[in-house]
């Protein structure tokens, strides 16, 4: 008895330095955000505003064109991983091929590379007149293309360098979700005349189901929150706002405008959103596991 | 049979092209560094410089405090990485395995801040931090991230696999809880822990929006030194910019060849839970 209550007392005592972090840099924050949201003014000078930041939030256009960008950037850009990610991964784990430890870890490689050298040296590639790209084009007898220059190929670039950074850690995540189906379901079906893609969609894309939630997680987190060093970096939202993500909107209102309660209301709102996709993951894993039973 | 062989060299020829492709910026970036500014600014670009010339390392000391970021990134991914683990581990051990009462809602509240996306803390941090005047210290900078929901989370799951019974022979001898933490839980789990301190370390030494947002000047950390350098003055020549990033990613590639391996089966860990 007085030995459980001094195990729990030392529990107690281990649990004090990661609460008082906890409390302190994650919950506390939030609230004098919420707070905050509901003022107007400079740091130091803050007076009651109501909702009133909120309302000009939603009334503004520059919020809607970057929620309407990073949706357009997210989807695109996850649905070419997601596809691309589970086909590359199948290949790599049933089919033989050959260096394929060089070419697995070449790949992972731009998702461990520090991102903001990565996208200066894209930027650069990317320059109309001056970068490799072009030049590499005009070998094979191509016109340059003004990559950064156009509001919609500012926008395919900015896909592929995202598609650049994370194919190679959809791979991996895929490949973990494969490689733990036994060898023995393919070599059955085989005997039974079943193809390549036969089994890829009987064994595979059934099997792979608990994987796809967390991919669909992460690739959102990409998107939507993540964006901000690719977009600030290589286009800094350009031409004309049509690469402004939402947390580079959310920056420039904060040390662009020096705006902090708006900056802290856009974080509100991009918290509710984050939080109802979770719900809808959520809910989308329920339906594909009751299929699954 | 035959056709089959045909089928797999055209995947390996794929694969190669896919893996030269994720290779190229590297590879620019690395013969960037090496060239002199005549040839960086030459076009048509080349890949393969004239000759090695290591000017450029030497140059870009003179332009940026570049000892100072690559010390002030050091220090916080370090320093924020030897308090992840020490949290993640006290925190999870509490929680797991001595189980005092509301243990559940301490596991509640540690998976509430997973699911917290770190970017979206920015501007609430930025604005208690600047209020209490701890932008652009090493306290400001660090704490916020000196326990995570990741590592909490992957130290909780390690935790798990470790039997009871195990624990329960040495409280019987009389051990108490701290130093059954630090002698038996902790040596068992060094291989979760050095996975944690792989991924946190290069999380943190890769980081660019928080420590822009918090560092003023005292401790700003290379990869926002890095972009500053690059967009401060437009003429900055590109083989310095390459040499500074060759020197940023100097630890981050040698992470990846030495423990390629384990970071590969950390991020499985990650997606089958």
């Amino acid at each position: 008895m007085r030995n459980t209550t001094r195990r729990y007392i030392n529990g107690y005592i281990l649990l004090i330095p990661t609460l008082i972090l906890i409390v302190t840099f994650y919950l506390l924050p939030f609230i004098i955000a919420l707070i905050n949201s509901l003022h107007t003014g400079m740091p130091g000078h803050y007076e009651l505003n109501g909702l009133w930041n909120y309302a000009d939030v939603f009334t503004s256009s520059r919020f809607w064109n970057s929620l309407w960008v990073t949706t357009r950037f997210t989807a695109v850009s996850s649905i070419i991983l997601f596809f691309l990610g589970f086909i590359l991964a199948e290949t790599l784990v049933r089919r033989k091929i050959y260096f394929k430890t060089f070419s697995s870890a070449s790949i992972l490689l731009p998702y461990i590379i520090t991102p903001a050298v990565a996208i200066l040296i894209w930027q650069y590639m990317f320059h109309t007149d001056a970068g490799i790209l072009n030049h590499l084009l005009g070998l094979i007898g191509m016109e340059p293309i003004g990559w950064l220059r156009r509001p919609d190929s500012a926008m395919r670039s900015l896909i592929a360098v995202q598609c650049w950074f994370t194919l190679g850690y959809i791979i991996v995540l895929f490949a973990s979700g494969l490689q733990a189906i036994p060898a023995s379901y393919y070599e059955a079906a085989a005997m039974d005349g079943a193809g390549y893609w036969r089994c890829s969609r009987s064994i595979s894309v059934p099997l792979v189901l608990p994987t796809v939630v967390f991919v669909l997680i992460m690739l959102l987190l990409a998107g939507y929150v993540n964006s901000f060093t690719l977009a600030s970096l290589l286009t800094g939202g350009g031409p004309i706002g049509s690469t402004e993500v939402y947390m580079l909107y959310l920056y420039s209102i904060a040390f662009g405008n020096f705006d902090i309660p708006l900056s802290n209301a856009l974080t509100m709102i991009l918290f509710v959103l984050m939080f109802l996709f979770s719900i809808g993951v959520r809910s989308l894993q329920k339906r594909l596991f009751s299929n699954l039973y | 049979m035959k056709n089959n062989h045909s089928v797999n060299i055209l995947l390996t020829v794929l694969f190669v092209f896919l893996a030269l492709a994720a290779l190229f910026p590297v590879i620019y970036i690395l013969s960037l560094s090496l060239q002199t500014e005549q040839e960086a600014i030459r076009f048509p670009p080349a890949l393969i410089p004239e000759s090695l010339y290591l000017g450029n390392f030497s140059a870009v000391l003179d332009l940026i405090p570049i000892g100072r970021l690559f010390i002030n990134s050091l220090i916080f991914s370090l320093s924020s990485t030897l308090l992840v683990i020490f949290t993640s581990l006290t925190g999870a051990y509490a929680v797991v395995k001595i189980q005092p009462p509301g243990h559940r809602f301490f596991s509640i509240l540690f998976l509430s801040i997973v699911l917290i996306p770190p970017a979206v803390r920015t501007i609430p941090l930025y604005t208690m931090l600047s209020t209490m005047k701890l932008t652009d210290t090493w306290a400001g900078l660090t704490l916020p991230v000196a326990a995570t929901g990741f590592g909490l989370f992957f130290i909780q799951q390690y935790l798990l696999t470790i039997p009871d019974s195990m624990l329960e022979a040495a409280r019987i001898e009389g051990a108490g809880e701290i130093r059954i933490l630090a002698s038996i839980v902790t040596p068992m789990a060094a291989p979760a822990v050095s996975t944690l301190f792989l991924f946190n370390f290069l999380f943190r030494w890769n980081e660019y929006l928080w420590p822009l947002v918090i560092t003023r000047k005292k401790w700003t950390t290379l990869p926002v030194g890095v972009s500053i350098f690059k967009t401060s003055e437009n003429l900055v020549p590109w083989n310095l910019i390459a040499a500074v990033s060759i020197i940023t990613l100097v630890p981050v590639l040698l992470i990846y060849i030495l423990f390629r391996r384990r970071i590969v089966e950390g991020l499985a860990i990650q997606a089958s839970k």
